[in-house]
């Protein structure tokens, strides 16, 4: 039952998919010498053409071919909501939702410098469809109180309202946190809600995303913030697979590195740790790899509920992510061996 | 035709006579307004450079949006509370407003004075109403704590302790609960919040406070309002307290609220007053909102029909130094919104077309031939006096109330009438009058082949309009070689020909047969070859836009779907005629079965159903299948209804 109810949509992204990105094209734009020549091989040979096209080749600014490249993901989850009724379309309507969240980080950081929002209008990316905030009149506030009474209505006033002011760079920090926090509570309470069966692979992995943020989240927090036990636990995401509240408390708890090892020791994700020197530099891109593989399973093997569906858009964010680097390679001008390390999607 | 000509109108004025303006705009109405500010900054609001412009040009570059600088809040504030007072049963008066006088300082001061006047009552009202919302928040506020045995002065002065009260999300609740055991402090969940929200207690030392407030931040933790040092006793007595203030208030507004209804009563004709000028003035702000202001000038810009040009001229021939100027839709002023005009017969209609999509500004109005063409199908398919009578009594008694569907199908209904007297058919019964036509039942292949034959005539309109459509729209490539355009109408015309010729219809014209087929072949031809031979005829380079194997695959399929599309479009029609018979069949079963039951009052009541089923329910399906045919057969041949509508200034602010 469940599989033909799928049907349509399953079929759907699979044709999205077969019009991806391959390894050639990852070569050919890793070969690239500078920006413009990634942003025409772009425009002109996959299907971010349609998105790029309006952009002058030779007043390029870096954010905002990524944010062309984000149209493109909303664009498609907006068209696969179409199939989709009621608790699903609501789940899907999440991934939208991180979008928006995203833009709204980009807005707070804006504010936070004191700078003028209106500069910040081309890098914004949310589904206009669906969105309830008021973009267009969020970029005329001039200081934090007037952002966030514009932000009454929405879900986001709650989070923010009791910030008297975010120019602390701590304050900032927290609400970001706070942000990120209340995205993966709804993305965690929308997911219950999902069919349990026939969503079974779904419903892990993304229960495996909140273990690895969670890792991160602690390693991250004792080392860099240098964070109280409480506030580790506070800011951490529930809902995690394998790391329930005891193992994340016994985390909390760890002295060092070591001890954190130690209680990995049979866990999935030791590969996050299991390194000498390289942990920070490419922990985010091991935690990337991991899920990319992941996704690459569940598109390839969910046949019934949203697996499919969601594993494509998250296949679609790592390599919008890829891209991102490989022009951030650019700047830095890297090599092609040098570049490759840092992408998400292995290639040789 | 019936979409109107629209042309944007743009102007510059001084400041001094801003209101003035605002007001002749918001009067005339039909106008749609633009941001002027958005106007400029896409470089569309172009002022001539000559002296005497010097001023206005300058200006440019110092300009507001009137965004920043309006403010219709105290209007509208006013507004509200007068309408409030007078619960919505003050209504704008456009025509007094046209010819009277609206000074705004003696409006507002006339109100001013009529507040004053309701003041008494009224303040003291308002101050109840804050009263009564605060002792809420307090009620909710000490209810959580209402097993508390304590007073709360104590509570409020604890030497070494502080305590607050706030609320977290559920999930932080959770994640609050694991480190329960290592806070700082003592909590206590004391309850659920309307809004899901978790309420909880916490206690704290003093030294410790700054690091319980950390953790606390980091969870979201949002203090309870409604918390007062007034209050000292337990909260048990200060919920009793609460009470009896509210009880006491309440009483007390009751009768302040008789003493106002006597107050407003006595002074409506003023309120109503100053309630116009408010509204117009809170309107006007809105107006100003869209236009941009230099130091000594307003910029507006706006869309209008180019018939109410002359008028709008007359307008700002009232103010002398006001520099008015339109420019044509096809100058670039961005995407003109479409107007449609039509009559009183084919405007309900319009509904139904903008259900589809609102007409492009260069595209013809699908409306008149939607109206007659939707008309006549459902006339043909219902074809019944009585039905048709009711079906039109309907639709009056639905477009009385503001149903535009109602009077769609009052229309509807009145063409089934006629139909009805055709096919001699009162409610079913065919005994009653005589056909002035036919009866279909007893002639169904006329009926079906007259009905493909009125869908050849539609389809003919169709290509018609998709021709001239598409020329307009300087497309030659389809509206010339295209399956919709010339070519594709001579392929249609002269494939019909060699059918009728084959089937002798006209005997003595089958030697034209060859010529139709050869003529038929070459179009085929033109078809295929549509995009290269428009590029060249264009003298546009490159021919193909993408390569020439794609096109030629592709253009191969589109030949195929033209053939089935012309089959299954023509034969689509037979449908008119089949619901026809279909109508007669439906009521012959329900008659059948009357006669069968031998018992007249059942026989009757079963005929009475018949009616009413065939009414709700074959009304309904023919309904749908006319609209069927215009969307699918007819729409996607020739329109494309991308086009924005156009708005008028329909101000009015909008109260609550």
């Amino acid at each position: 039952m469940s599989k033909s109810k799928h049907a349509a949509i399953n079929t759907k992204v699979l044709a999205m998919r077969a019009r991806r990105i391959n390894d050639k094209d990852y070569l050919e734009l890793i070969k690239a010498k500078d920006l413009k020549e990634v942003f025409l091989y772009l425009r002109d040979h996959t299907y971010y053409g349609d998105f790029l096209s309006k952009m002058n080749p030779e007043d390029l600014h870096r954010t905002e071919i990524e944010a062309h490249l984000n149209d493109l993901k909303v664009r498609d989850t907006e068209k696969l909501m179409h199939y989709l009724l009621g608790e699903e379309k609501n789940f899907l309507l999440i991934l939208l939702i991180r979008m928006e969240v995203e833009s709204i980080r980009i807005l707070i950081r804006g504010i936070a410098r004191s700078g003028n929002l209106e500069s910040l209008k081309a890098l914004m990316i949310f589904s206009e469809k669906y969105t309830k905030i008021p973009f267009d009149r969020l970029f005329r506030a001039r200081d934090w109180e007037e952002f966030k009474k514009m932000l009454v209505n929405t879900d986001y006033y709650r989070i923010f309202e009791i910030y008297k002011d975010i120019r602390g760079p701590h304050d900032l920090v927290m609400v970001e946190k706070n942000l990120d926090r209340y995205y993966y509570d709804l993305l965690k309470n929308r997911l219950m809600k999902l069919d349990k069966k026939s969503n079974q692979d779904l419903i892990d992995l993304q229960r495996r995303n909140f273990d690895l943020l969670n890792l991160i989240w602690i390693y991250r927090g004792k080392k860099f913030y240098s964070l109280s036990r409480e506030e580790l636990i506070a800011y951490s995401l529930r809902g995690g697979l394998e790391l329930n509240e005891k193992r994340l408390l016994s985390l909390v708890d760890a002295k060092n590195l070591v001890e954190i090892k130690a209680l990995l020791t049979n866990s999935d994700y030791a590969f996050l740790f299991n390194h000498t020197d390289t942990i920070d530099l490419f922990m985010e891109r091991r935690k990337e790899r991991y899920l990319y593989y992941q996704n690459l399973k569940l598109f390839g093997d969910s046949d019934s509920g949203l697996g499919r569906v969601v594993a494509y858009v998250r296949l679609l964010d790592f390599e919008i992510e890829d891209i991102t680097s490989i022009i951030e390679s650019k700047r830095y001008r890297m090599g092609a061996d040098e570049t490759k390390k840092y992408l998400i999607r292995p290639i040789d | 035709m019936a979409v109107e000509n629209v042309i944007m109108m743009d102007v510059v004025g001084k400041i001094k006579d801003v209101d003035k303006f605002a007001k002749d705009i918001f009067l005339f109405n039909d106008i749609q307004i633009v941001d002027a500010m958005h106007e400029i900054d896409s470089g569309r609001f172009i002022l001539p450079i000559r002296e005497e412009n010097m001023g206005e040009l300058l200006g440019f570059a110092q300009l507001v949006s009137g965004e920043t600088m309006m403010d219709e809040k105290n209007f509208v504030k006013t507004v509200n509370k007068l309408n409030e007072l007078y619960k919505g049963s003050l209504s704008l008066d456009m025509v007094s407003l046209a010819k009277g006088d609206t000074d705004l300082g003696k409006a507002l001061a006339n109100a001013k004075a009529f507040e004053n006047n309701l003041v008494l009552e009224y303040g003291e009202i308002k101050e109840i109403n804050d009263r009564l919302e605060a002792l809420e928040k307090s009620r909710t506020a000490y209810g959580y704590l209402d097993e508390l045995e304590a007073n709360m002065s104590e509570l409020d002065h604890l030497e070494n302790f502080s305590f607050s009260m706030g609320s977290v999300t559920k999930d932080n609740a959770a994640r609050l609960k694991s480190i329960y055991n290592s806070v700082t402090s003592i909590v206590f969940h004391v309850g659920n919040q309307v809004d899901n929200e978790e309420v909880f207690m916490i206690v704290s030392p003093r030294d410790l406070e700054i690091e319980s407030k950390r953790i606390l931040k980091a969870l979201n933790f949002k203090p309870i309002e409604g918390f007062s040092s007034e209050y000292t006793e337990t909260p048990k007595i200060i919920l009793k307290k609460i009470n009896q203030e509210v009880e006491v208030l309440k009483e007390r507004k009751s009768k302040l609220l008789v003493d106002l209804n006597a107050h407003l009563k006595e002074n409506k004709k003023e309120a109503t007053e100053s309630f116009n000028t408010l509204s117009l003035y809170g309107n006007l702000s809105i107006i100003k909102k869209y236009m941009a202001f230099s130091e000594e000038n307003f910029y507006f810009s706006g869309w209008i029909s180019r018939r109410d040009k002359k008028r709008m001229e007359a307008i700002a021939a009232k103010y002398p130094e006001m520099i008015i100027m339109f420019s044509d839709t096809n100058s670039g002023s961005g995407k003109p919104p479409t107007k449609l005009k039509n009559n009183w017969l084919f405007r309900p209609f319009e509904t139904l077309v903008k259900m589809y999509g609102v007409p492009s500004f260069n595209e013809l109005d699908p409306t008149p031939f939607l109206s007659i063409t939707y008309m006549f199908c459902f006339g043909f398919m219902f074809g019944d006096v009585g039905q048709g009578l009711i079906l039109a009594l309907a639709g009056w008694i639905l477009g009385k109330r503001g149903v535009v569907l109602g009077k769609v199908l009052l229309r509807l209904g009145m063409c089934s009438t006629f139909f009805g007297f055709m096919y001699g058919s009162v409610f079913g019964f065919e005994e009653v009058i005589h056909p002035l036509w036919l009866r279909p039942f007893h002639e169904i292949n006329t009926v079906l082949l007259s009905a493909v034959l009125i869908g050849i005539v539609m389809l003919f309109v169709a290509y018609i309009y998709s021709i001239i459509n598409k020329l307009k729209k300087k497309d030659i490539k389809e509206g010339v070689f295209g399956k919709n355009g010339l070519c594709g109408f001579a392929l249609y015309v002269s494939l019909l020909g060699i059918l009728g010729l084959n089937f002798g219809i006209f005997p003595h014209l089958e030697i034209l047969v060859p010529g139709l087929i050869l003529l038929a072949v070459f179009l085929v031809f033109l078809v295929l070859i549509r995009e290269p031979l428009a590029n060249y005829l264009m003298k546009k380079k490159p021919l193909y836009e993408e390569t020439a194997s794609e096109y030629y695959v592709e253009s191969g399929f589109e030949l195929f779907e033209m053939f089935l599309g012309m089959l299954s479009n023509t034969l689509s029609f037979i449908r008119i005629g089949a619901f026809a018979l279909t109508h007669v069949g439906l009521f012959m079963a329900f008659q059948t079965l009357a006669i069968m039951v031998q018992n007249g009052v059942i026989s009757f009541g079963i005929l009475i159903f018949a009616n009413i089923f065939i009414i709700a329910l074959e009304g309904l399906i023919v309904g749908i299948q006319a609209l069927r045919l215009q969307f699918y057969e007819l729409f996607s041949k020739y329109y494309s209804g991308d086009g924005i509508e156009f708005k008028p200034v329909d101000l009015e602010i909008n109260l609550n």
